[in-house]
């Protein structure tokens, strides 16, 4: 097991060496010249020497190889550079932001898994029903709704009609949890539905299968009731594809909260990547692509020693 | 520069009644359409506007008793990119410096420099390229280290330094003497009509030495100047606040002591509709808006309304006409006779603002609605057409800005060319490539954006117009226009630049230097409990929160 674990960590190594690169080269090569780019409008009462001297400053006089390496051996040892407009260091910003995602991850992924286990269920266990039709229609529109769109029509009713919770922003559980709530309920719904409907038609599909299974039948013969059969021997061997989708979901969350954030004002790290990208703050952008990637990666790591949880069959060497 | 009835103009003191309107400029409250030679630095130049009042008090020209106390929460789409007035990069950043620094030199709301809410509570010119200047005493900076005549040198030079935003504005002083205390002397390389108006902008903007010493290239996090408020804390991409300066030494025309507020928070909300729902839900004082959405509010008996008092530059297209085919001056004509500013006016600004005449935009001193413009005419613009060098028309190829505004203007463009044979074939770009495209590389012939307006028209005339400006692509040698742009930023008396800067103008005009298609105005909407929103947009269009009041 532990050595399974450690192979699987060398080999993200490589991994994320490519995306390093990757986050790299795709910033520096989108055109437009960077400094005037990062000086912006006032480009034109910038004199020669301002733009020169701004080069300079950022380091983006030297070779591109070079520019590369000089980021990465930082990268390594955890220092991730200072933001290039802010001069804020990145690493500083990221221990503010990132906990932000994370209270929108959870809370999201918790609004998915409530939603998505008992409907998915419902969905099986009534398979071709009138229900199932409706809770497969309500899942299509979830996937097919944008989570931007979701979040202003949930603003527009439980903010401003309702007025029940605030509209936009955020505040830490361990500054005030009630608070905290209030401000999570509606971001989370919005980024949360959308993985509700693709975890929901898994459940289904899956549990579907399994329902078929010779032991399920096995277990129908012995006369258990059909919500013990579901339940008990269904549900838990259903699973593992499930829990395949879940991992993938982690980097469409991670994706979402971009939207999410800016659409509900969360200073989190997907608000960070928009901002930066938007006044061309090569550093922060290339951090926050790293970390992003760090952690998918490493999400999907989790997913896959957790098989062994659920299915004790499954060894790994 | 001196006229007949003024014989000892540069001996003078210059008081209020001659104090000359300043240029204005900037673009506030995020109107819809976006201009690329917009930014910050709305430097420019301006009128003399040499004016002296008796110092002390007065900031505002409020004249009944203003509550005091409570927060103001506003809010805007990012953050400034720094609160450094002289480090900073973005045009949003002002808003935000304006509220913790004061300036050497201020200017009020309709544009006029303004002493009373200056550091300097006098200025004389004893000759075209001498300021001296008296300095407010016994203020000091948020600190406690004092405002002296070292500090305003520290500021200056600071200012001319490398890093600096504002250097190009304040290359014009050549060397900054402290005579005593209170009392500096500034030498100009040569007559420059501009350079008070740009002490209000970030040039002029006074930080504390000691904080320099303290917070280095970090000042930018850590502002400390003598302004209204105190900075307290800025969270990234969640909110900044500043809290009431104390010892403020500004009072208004009741002597009500400034500034009214307790606390401004601004809280970054990239959203348009839900900066709007949080106006709704009673979770925000004041929030900018756009065309579209000012009709709603007005409407609304809830909510007041501010339009800013000028117009925030020109939206337009740039021509560089040293590319063909519009190196053809008539094919240039051409296109500003087919171009329906009124109809481009109604469609993307729902009719808020001024069709376009010339550069300079309406509300401004140096603005000119007798001009003769290049007016919407089909039936010329097929005859200008017919005698240029493209008399069946042709294809031109048209970048502007990957937005729904432009998208949206730039589709009236091709539909208003192809009336006259013309093929626009339209590239929408990121603005950071735009500006690369036209001004850098200068590889593209029109460029459908606008200019923001400038503390000085100045700063429009000479970036936009100047054989040499950035933001003239073309760069084709006019001496004639070049010796006027020179002559109406040398003379002081504002009369005088207002005919040069006509006489510009109109060659701007016959020669389609770019085509001025509107002026929009900036609009920002706040609960009735908001008091003093009048005092909100600058004489720059910008925000200027700490002037404003709440009724508990």
């Amino acid at each position: 097991m532990w050595r399974y674990i450690i192979q699987r960590l060398l080999a993200l190594v490589p991994v994320v060496l490519i995306v390093s690169i990757a986050a790299f080269a795709f910033i520096h090569f989108l055109p437009g010249d960077p400094v005037i780019a990062l000086i912006g409008p006032e480009a034109g009462t910038a004199t020669p020497e301002t733009i020169a001297a701004r080069k300079r400053d950022l380091g983006l006089d030297r070779p591109l190889p070079v520019q590369y390496l000089d980021w990465l051996g930082s990268a390594v040892r955890g220092d991730l550079g200072q933001s290039a407009v802010t001069k804020q260091k990145i690493t500083e910003a990221l221990q503010d932001r990132f906990p932000v995602t994370l209270h929108l991850a959870v809370a999201s992924f918790l609004v998915a898994i409530s939603i998505a286990l008992p409907t998915g269920i419902i969905s099986a266990y009534k398979r071709n029903g009138p229900l199932d039709r409706v809770l497969t229609v309500l899942a299509l529109t979830g996937v097919a709704m944008p989570s931007f769109w979701l979040g202003i029509l949930l603003i527009l009713l439980f903010a401003v009609q309702l007025q029940w919770l605030p509209p936009s922003g955020f505040v830490s559980i361990t500054t005030d949890p009630i608070d905290c709530l209030r401000h999570l309920i509606l971001p989370a719904i919005s980024l949360g539905m959308v993985q509700a409907a693709v975890i929901m038609r898994q459940v289904r599909s899956s549990l579907l299968e399994v329902l078929r299974e010779d032991y399920v039948r096995t277990a129908r013969a012995k006369g258990l009731s059909e919500r013990v059969v579901t339940l008990k021997h269904g549900l838990r061997n259903a699973l593992l594809p499930v829990v395949t989708v879940v991992g993938i979901q982690v980097s469409a969350l991670l994706g979402g909260s971009v939207v999410t954030e800016t659409v509900f004002a969360m200073p989190g790290m997907g608000r960070y990547a928009v901002d930066a990208i938007f006044i061309r703050d090569y550093p922060v952008v290339q951090a926050v692509v790293l970390v992003t990637a760090l952690v998918v990666v490493l999400a999907n790591l989790l997913t896959d020693l957790s098989y062994a949880f659920l299915d004790p069959r499954i060894q790994y060497s | 520069m001196t006229t007949e009835r003024e014989p000892n103009y540069w001996r003078r003191t210059l008081r209020r009644r001659t104090v000359l309107r300043g240029g204005l400029m900037g673009a506030a409250a995020l109107p819809a359409y976006l201009l690329v030679g917009c930014g910050d630095d709305d430097d420019g130049g301006g009128g003399f506007n040499g004016g002296t009042t008796p110092g002390g008090s007065s900031a505002s020209p409020s004249a009944s008793k203003m509550p005091t106390g409570g927060t103001l929460t506003a809010l805007v789409a990012s953050d400034p990119t720094s609160v450094d007035p002289h480090f900073g990069q973005g045009g949003g950043d002002h808003a935000f410096f304006w509220m913790i620094h004061d300036n050497l030199v201020n200017y009020n709301k309709k544009g006029e420099l303004d002493a009373s809410i200056s550091l300097a509570e006098k200025w004389e010119q004893p000759d075209p390229t001498t300021i001296t200047m008296k300095l407010r005493s016994g203020v000091t900076f948020h600190d406690g280290t004092p405002f002296n005549a070292a500090a305003v040198k520290f500021n200056i030079e600071r200012a001319q330094s490398e890093k600096s935003a504002a250097k190009a504005q304040m290359l014009a002083i050549t060397k900054v003497e402290t005579i005593s205390e209170t009392e500096l002397k500034l030498t100009l390389n040569k007559p420059n009509a501009a350079i008070l108006t740009l002490l209000g902008d970030r040039g002029g903007a006074i930080v504390s030495p000691a904080a320099v010493q303290k917070y280095g290239d970090n000042l930018g996090r850590n502002p400390v100047g003598t302004g209204k408020f105190v900075f307290k804390e800025w969270a990234q991409s969640d909110h900044f606040l500043v809290t009431k300066n104390p010892n403020y030494w500004g009072k208004d025309a009741a002597g009500t002591a400034l500034p009214y507020l307790d606390q401004i928070r601004i809280n970054f909300v990239p959203d348009a509709t839900v900066q709007l729902a949080n106006l709704e839900a009673g979770t925000a004082d004041l929030v900018g808006l756009a065309a579209g959405d000012v009709e709603r509010f007005e409407k609304n008996e809830k909510f007041q309304v501010q339009q800013s008092p000028i117009g925030g530059g020109w939206s337009g297209t740039y021509a560089n006409q040293a590319l063909k085919p519009i190196d053809d001056v008539r094919l240039r004509r051409a296109i500003g006779r087919a171009i329906d500013r009124a109809a481009i006016l109604k469609a993307v600004q729902f009719g808020r603002g001024r069709a376009g005449i010339g550069p300079i935009a309406v509300g401004t001193w140096a603005f000119n609605d007798q001009l003769k413009g290049l007016d919407f005419d089909l039936a010329e613009a097929k005859k200008e057409l017919a005698a240029s060098g493209y008399p069946n028309g042709t294809k031109i190829e048209m970048i502007t800005i990957n937005t729904s505004f432009y998208q949206q203007h730039s589709e009236l463009w091709k539909e208003m060319l192809s009336k006259i044979g013309i093929e626009l074939q339209v590239v929408p770009l990121a603005t950071a490539e735009l500006t690369n495209r036209t001004f850098v590389l200068k590889n593209v012939p029109m460029q459908l954006a606008g200019f923001s307006l400038r503390a000085d028209p100045d700063g429009t005339i000479s970036e936009t117009l100047r054989s040499d400006g950035f933001y003239n692509p073309g760069h084709l040698p006019n001496e004639k226009l070049d010796s006027l742009i020179d002559k109406a930023r040398e003379t002081y008396v504002q009369n005088e630049r207002k005919t040069y800067y006509d006489q510009i103008q109109q060659i701007a005009i016959d020669q389609v230097y770019d085509w001025y298609v509107f002026y929009g105005y900036s609009y920002a909407a706040a609960p009735k409990n908001v008091l003093n929103l009048g005092e909100y947009f600058g004489g720059e269009t910008k925000p200027r929160y700490a002037n404003l009041a709440k009724k508990a």
